[in-house]
């Protein structure tokens, strides 16, 4: 193994290790409240979900590139945007992020049933039927289906440049959920940059053509997932009053880096 | 004409509200939510003794404790938080009414674990004295009283609900009009997936939903409620 690809082994060894425990020891600092279960439920899977979002993206430093890891960054910061907004009033928008899911799944649940009672003979029946069983289980398991309300709107009824505003989190917004989204929806501004190349002849005048085109990865990327992380975990130290034992996420990197004598350019 | 998704909703701005949720004075409850720690001692009861005692059991009882409260009126003891809305002279009088005695010696002897758990256990005051009971075991049985309701429908938890209702009925806390087709609640023990058995289940369940709503005093009730959940989550760390 050449010596710089053991060293992004140790790293990503060493980054899911502190991952864990550093999210164990802050969710269990939380103090949860025994009547607000589902609230904080809640927060405690989007925690989960930011961890385990940079654990993925650690493991698979081929995706460290403007190609695949604005996926992941779009997903944390709209995670982080999201957790930010929602411990402003933790009870009550805990409760419409989880009902705002029900509905979605309600719909899709009635989209499969409206398709098998169209398509009598689709090949697949019985496979969509346990999917529809399934669906219907986990819904009712938290709310009477014939209960649920579908909501075709943004589930906190806000778009996220005003919840990421009221959130305080405007910055992150404006800088990395905007850029990262257009690369999460393959927009102009990205498919012109990654996905083609300018034509050389001139008589074609400099138009587009597809290109599939390799980049070197880019550890900034990793850098930013940490980032988010290390976001989150403000925002539960901030909002439960609470302390993690041991570094926060950007310390751990910047120690890790001076600790393994690795330079930027070496990753 | 063809079916539409979502048909008989109702579009709200952005919202398709589904039509039972249209109906006015629609209360949403949850069983899990307040109506386990109202039940948990028959459920103790029905985990400890077979169907036809448990019932029994709970129903005499009940009618013992208005008999030695009448003529005042009480709101109906299947809710355990209607024994915390009793005065001291009330629970007095249920102490010492001896139709009452036979029962309380067997109730406190089976639900001595949840008497033990709980520091404002509503039944409380029909304990004499505090058994030696176990801390570990105390947890793992009522861990059962509470499993063996979480699925409001399950036979578990319609036998409790049926009791409920039945020593309602027994006290004339819930009267039934003639008009209204009472099914055979028999049935829920008797033959519980048979026609009648879900027909029967299906009324206990909207009848005990309704009789909830008018007879737990919601101060005390609520107050109780959020003990029972507040100390059952600290008994044990998540599994």
């Amino acid at each position: 193994m050449s010596n710089k690809k053991l060293k992004l082994h140790e790293f990503v060894i060493a980054y899911e290790d502190y991952l864990r425990s550093s999210f164990n020891d802050l969710w269990s600092k939380v103090s949860i409240n025994p009547l607000e279960l589902d609230s904080f439920s809640v927060v405690g899977g989007l925690l989960s979900r930011q961890v385990t979002l940079s654990m993925q993206l650690a493991r698979s430093p081929d995706t460290w590139n403007g190609h695949a890891a604005p996926l992941f960054l779009r997903a944390q910061t709209d995670l982080q945007i999201t957790l930010a907004w929602t411990l402003c009033d933790l009870v009550a928008r805990s409760r419409k992020f989880i009902l705002h899911s029900l509905g979605e799944e309600k719909l899709n649940l009635e989209h499969h049933k409206k398709r098998l009672e169209d398509n009598p003979d689709l090949p697949d029946r019985d496979l969509i039927e346990k999917l529809i069983e399934a669906k219907a289980t986990w819904i009712n398991q938290q709310r009477h289906d014939w209960l649920v309300e579908v909501n075709l709107g943004h589930w906190g009824d806000l778009n996220a440049r005003t919840m990421s505003k009221e959130a305080g989190c405007e910055d992150l917004y404006n800088f990395a959920y905007k850029p990262f989204t257009q690369a999460a929806h393959s927009m102009w501004s990205h498919i012109s940059v990654y996905n083609s190349r300018h034509c050389e002849n001139p008589l074609h005048r400099g138009h587009l053509i597809p290109e599939l085109v390799e980049i070197d990865i880019d550890p900034d990327y990793m850098y930013r997932s940490c980032k988010y992380v290390h976001k989150t975990y403000q925002s539960f130290i901030d909002t439960f009053k609470i302390e993690l034992d041991g570094l926060m996420p950007l310390e751990w990197w910047n120690n890790f880096l001076e600790e393994a004598a690795i330079q930027p350019d070496e990753v | 004409m063809t079916k539409q998704v979502l048909d008989g909703y109702k579009r709200e701005g952005k919202k398709l509200v589904p039509p039972l949720m249209l109906l006015p004075n629609l209360v949403e409850t949850s069983f899990r939510d307040s109506k386990i720690p109202e039940l948990i001692w028959i459920s103790g009861l029905f985990s400890a003794l077979d169907a036809k005692d448990a019932v029994n059991l709970i129903v005499e009882f009940i009618i013992e404790c208005d008999k030695a409260i009448y003529p005042e009126k009480i709101k109906p003891l299947a809710f355990i938080s209607n024994f915390q809305a009793l005065t001291e002279l009330q629970k007095q009088k249920i102490k010492e009414h001896s139709g009452c005695n036979k029962y309380t010696s067997i109730i406190s002897r089976y639900l001595d674990y949840q008497n033990y758990l709980f520091d404002n256990y509503p039944l409380a005051f029909i304990f004499s004295k505090q058994e030696d009971v176990s801390r570990s075991d105390a947890i793992n049985r009522l861990m059962k009283d509470v499993v063996n309701l979480l699925d409001r429908n399950s036979f578990h938890a319609m036998k409790v609900q049926t009791a409920a209702l039945a020593s309602m009925m027994a006290t004339g806390k819930l009267v039934m009009h003639m008009d209204v087709g009472r099914p055979d609640l028999n049935k829920i023990y008797t033959d519980p997936e048979s026609s009648e058995g879900r027909l029967a289940a299906s009324f206990v369940r909207a009848s005990l939903n309704a009789g909830a709503s008018i007879h737990i005093s919601e101060e005390i009730g609520n107050k109780w409620v959020e003990s029972f959940w507040i100390a059952s989550y600290d008994f044990e760390g998540c599994i």
